[in-house]
């Protein structure tokens, strides 16, 4: 069996939240010794995925978010859970430039932010039961 | 959290933003810069992200909603004091008016 650690996570959906998530998540990936480039990416992406709870998932209502980060080997699998709504159409939700926000201040590349900045990105989602994002991130040793 | 600072000379409105842009601090100081846009009414306004040390893609939207509402106020707007963190978020957006508003010694 490989070595493995882990931290799991749980909090109400508040935005005032978001900048806890990533950083309790890329203080948890520090033992992987990443680049200060690598930790910006991590923390881009959590903080894209746990925004999509808050105002997709729970359409800025009341809601548990929950994160499971998982260190095994050198690798960081960051997955990030919402009871809400879920994603009707995952395929047009994932489309750059495709935003639900009226009033154009999302600008609807969450995703491709998370597809850009880590290794591997799935989502998951069943309309009325929620959606599960789980992204993972290669970070090699140093010389 | 994100703070803003402002100072205005010979027409031009200079927009000072520090801290971490996200969902939760965009949407606090997007009003801010609206109110002064209006106030000042400046021909140019520029938003300067030297002292931003986070962003996520709130910022993209940040960014592109104020540039309509400048254009509505016929301002225009720059972006100014790109870090390599922020400059490949916007990057990402993919949109050659964010190329056009960038950069550019103001």
């Amino acid at each position: 069996m490989k070595s493995q650690n882990f931290i799991k996570l749980s909090f109400p959906s508040k935005s005032v939240n978001e900048a806890f998530a990533r950083s309790a998540v890329s203080a948890f990936c520090a033992q992987l010794d990443p680049t200060v480039e690598q930790i910006n990416d991590i923390k881009t992406a959590v903080s894209e995925a746990v925004t999509n709870c808050i105002v997709h998932g729970y359409h800025n209502t009341f809601g548990i978010i929950y994160i499971t980060a998982t260190i095994t080997e050198n690798t960081l699998t960051v997955k990030i859970v919402d009871k809400g709504i879920g994603i009707e159409d995952i395929q047009k939700a994932m489309q750059p430039l495709f935003t639900t926000d009226p009033n154009g201040e999302r600008a609807g590349i969450g995703f491709a932010v998370m597809q850009t900045f880590m290794d591997t990105l799935k989502v998951k989602s069943t309309v009325g039961k929620g959606t599960r994002v789980v992204m993972t991130k290669k970070i090699t040793p140093r010389e | 959290m994100a703070e803003t600072e402002f100072s205005y000379k010979d027409g031009t409105l200079k927009i000072y933003i520090s801290g971490e842009i996200d969902h939760h601090s965009a949407f606090k100081i997007k009003d801010v810069i609206d109110s002064q846009l209006l106030h000042y009414s400046p021909k140019v306004a520029v938003m300067n992200f030297e002292k931003v040390t986070f962003m996520d893609s709130s910022g993209i939207g940040l960014v592109l909603a104020r540039y309509k509402f400048a254009q509505n106020c016929g301002t225009s707007l720059y972006v100014q004091g790109l870090n390599r963190q922020t400059q490949r978020v916007l990057d990402l957006a993919g949109i050659k008016t964010i190329k056009e508003i960038t950069g550019g010694d103001i």
